[in-house]
């Protein structure tokens, strides 16, 4: 077969085919039923001639025309991946949930290394003050020294606090969980550091007999906040752990999967951590709060999460 | 198969023509660009509200809340949102003719979009790496979501392909005569005059009385003789 002959006696059918997909890019679903399966007849003959062209008139106009037509076809006619994050009922009813319990291994890890970095930082903040000073910073080492302890400024404005707060925890979420892609190390470092951070600022409240106001200031906000902390860092592990782990399946078909599954779980956190934000502003602050309140809310938001992460989930577990 | 092809219908192997690190640091340096701009104008409309409804406003600490909260926002959903409006196009890609494909070439799923902009931070500090060392060039947040970035394909005229040729005339020097089609109106003439010059000459010895004397230039000669359908851009 000449060049000439193939070019001059297929141009218009590619011609026909490269208009058709104009047609499915700008308006897919105005195409009809029939127009899509000649679509498809077309893919085909295009991409057999491309197989053509490639073995017998390599380097040519009609290889690179027919290789442009393949590759903007394979993407047009390729069923696109459907997405769970339609429907926020279903997500925070059934995805979240099924996601959730599949990490649960992760989790418990996770739970234990921020107790054990807990233990750690208190035991090193107990032989020297300086490693809670180190976090909290001079100024507020003196504010404990009057009786002051930090956490009151957020009373001067709630609102801003409040958003600020919320703000940073779904940083902190967010960084724990994308840390596990380094193949878990930046999850394990965000739970070191949040860990050994509060061992250590709690035993140096307690050298100032301030303690039980840290302890009444974080018991309506913390239980949740450091819980999802744990639970963030546990999703970036679950990836880190299939960056690690060998499988049947090659890594670019699992890490995907992986990723999708702890996103899921990372991003169902992310709403209670906006109601964190409000309350760690406006009511773990608030003198005008009874302790027994803060505690009464930080346990029935640590419940409420608990439950509808471990709600009973209808139909199959998550696959893969 | 290759690192760079999939396999489309009945296994005919697609090449797919992978964006590299360059254009793509280019779009996002355009990318960034507009974001940075994008909240300038939040910032600088928040401290306009601050300013022109202080007696309104019972506490700025509102407005400031409010701008924190629309600053994660945009941070998280500008890439996100762009490639999700514009099927795998943020602006800069768009400009420079890339798109977010899942890895198998097809159209990426949202929750992969929503992937690639949670990682984008750590991909800011290592990304590069895994760009440049990963056969495909994706970056971390690409692992992540399974996908990858091409290039748009540029639609070429017909125009440029040959319509006739001398007698036993392979597709190597088919492709040089189309190359010159190409590009002929961007070369310097009297280089492009030469080229085709050189051409004819062997057409004329592969077949004697192939080329179309009807031309004042060689160049129009040669287009004439090889048969573009179109009528050629030279002056006569």
């Amino acid at each position: 077969m000449r060049y000439e002959d193939f070019v001059a006696g297929q141009t218009e059918a590619w011609e026909r085919f490269a208009s058709r997909l104009d047609q499915l890019e700008k308006a897919p679903s105005a195409i009809s039923h029939e127009a899509l399966e000649e679509l498809s007849v077309d893919y085909r003959k295009v991409l057999h001639d491309q197989a053509v062209a490639a073995s017998r008139f390599d380097g040519t106009w009609a290889v690179a025309h027919l290789r442009r037509l393949s590759v903007r076809a394979n993407r047009l006619l390729q069923p696109q991946e459907t997405s769970k994050l339609a429907s926020p009922l279903r997500f925070f009813s059934r995805t979240f949930p099924q996601n959730f319990q599949a990490i649960g291994g992760e989790i418990a890890v996770c739970l234990a290394l921020f107790a054990v970095s807990t233990v750690f930082g208190a035991a090193l903040s107990a032989l020297d003050t300086e490693v809670g000073t180190a976090f909290v910073g001079q100024n507020s080492v003196d504010g404990l020294g009057r009786g002051e302890i930090w956490t009151d400024s957020l009373n001067e404005s709630p609102a801003t606090g409040s958003a600020q707060i919320a703000v940073n925890n779904m940083r902190v979420a967010i960084t724990a969980w994308g840390g596990g892609a380094l193949a878990g190390f930046g999850a394990f470092y965000v739970l070191f550091l949040n860990g050994f951070l509060l061992g250590a600022v709690m035993i140096l409240t307690s050298h100032f007999d301030m303690d039980g106001a840290l302890l009444q200031f974080i018991s309506a906000h913390g239980p949740l906040e450091l819980s999802i902390i744990v639970i963030a860092a546990a999703a970036g592990v679950h990836v880190g752990r299939e960056l690690v782990s060998p499988g049947n399946r090659p890594l670019s078909a699992r890490l995907p999967k992986a990723a999708r599954r702890s996103a899921v779980v990372m991003l169902g956190c992310l709403p209670w951590l906006l109601v964190l934000g409000f309350v760690e502003g406006f009511i773990s602050p608030s003198p005008g709060i009874a302790h027994g309140t803060k505690v009464a809310l930080g346990l029935v938001l640590l419940s409420l999460f608990l439950c509808s992460a471990l709600l009973p989930t209808l139909g199959a577990r998550p696959r893969g | 198969m290759s690192d760079r092809s999939v396999y489309g219908l009945d296994n005919v192997r697609i090449e797919l023509p992978i964006a590299g690190a360059g254009s793509r640091a280019l779009a996002a340096t355009i990318d960034y660009s507009i974001w940075s701009l994008l909240v300038l104008v939040l910032i600088s409309a928040a401290s306009a509200g601050a300013v022109l409804f202080s007696d309104a406003l019972p506490e700025t600490g509102w407005l400031v809340a409010l701008l924190a909260l629309s600053l994660f926002a945009l941070d998280f959903s500008f890439f996100f949102g762009q490639e999700a409006l514009l099927q795998g196009q943020t602006l800069g890609k768009r400009l420079l003719g890339l798109r977010v494909v899942s890895h198998r070439g097809g159209r990426a799923s949202l929750f992969a979009y929503v992937l690639r902009s949670l990682v984008r931070t750590f991909d800011l500090l290592f990304g590069a790496w895994f760009l440049i060392f990963d056969g495909r060039s994706r970056r971390i947040g690409d692992h992540l979501a399974g996908t990858i970035v091409v290039h748009e394909p540029k639609e070429s005229s017909s125009g440029n392909a040959v319509r006739r040729a001398p007698a036993g005339w392979g597709a190597e020097r088919i492709a040089v005569v189309e190359t010159l089609f190409e590009r002929y109106e961007t070369l310097p003439p009297d280089r492009t005059e030469a080229l085709s010059h050189r051409i004819l000459v062997e057409a004329e010895r592969a077949q004697p009385g192939f080329s179309d004397s009807s031309g004042s230039t060689w160049t129009l000669r040669l287009l004439r003789s090889f048969g573009t359908p179109e009528e050629p851009k030279v002056m006569e």
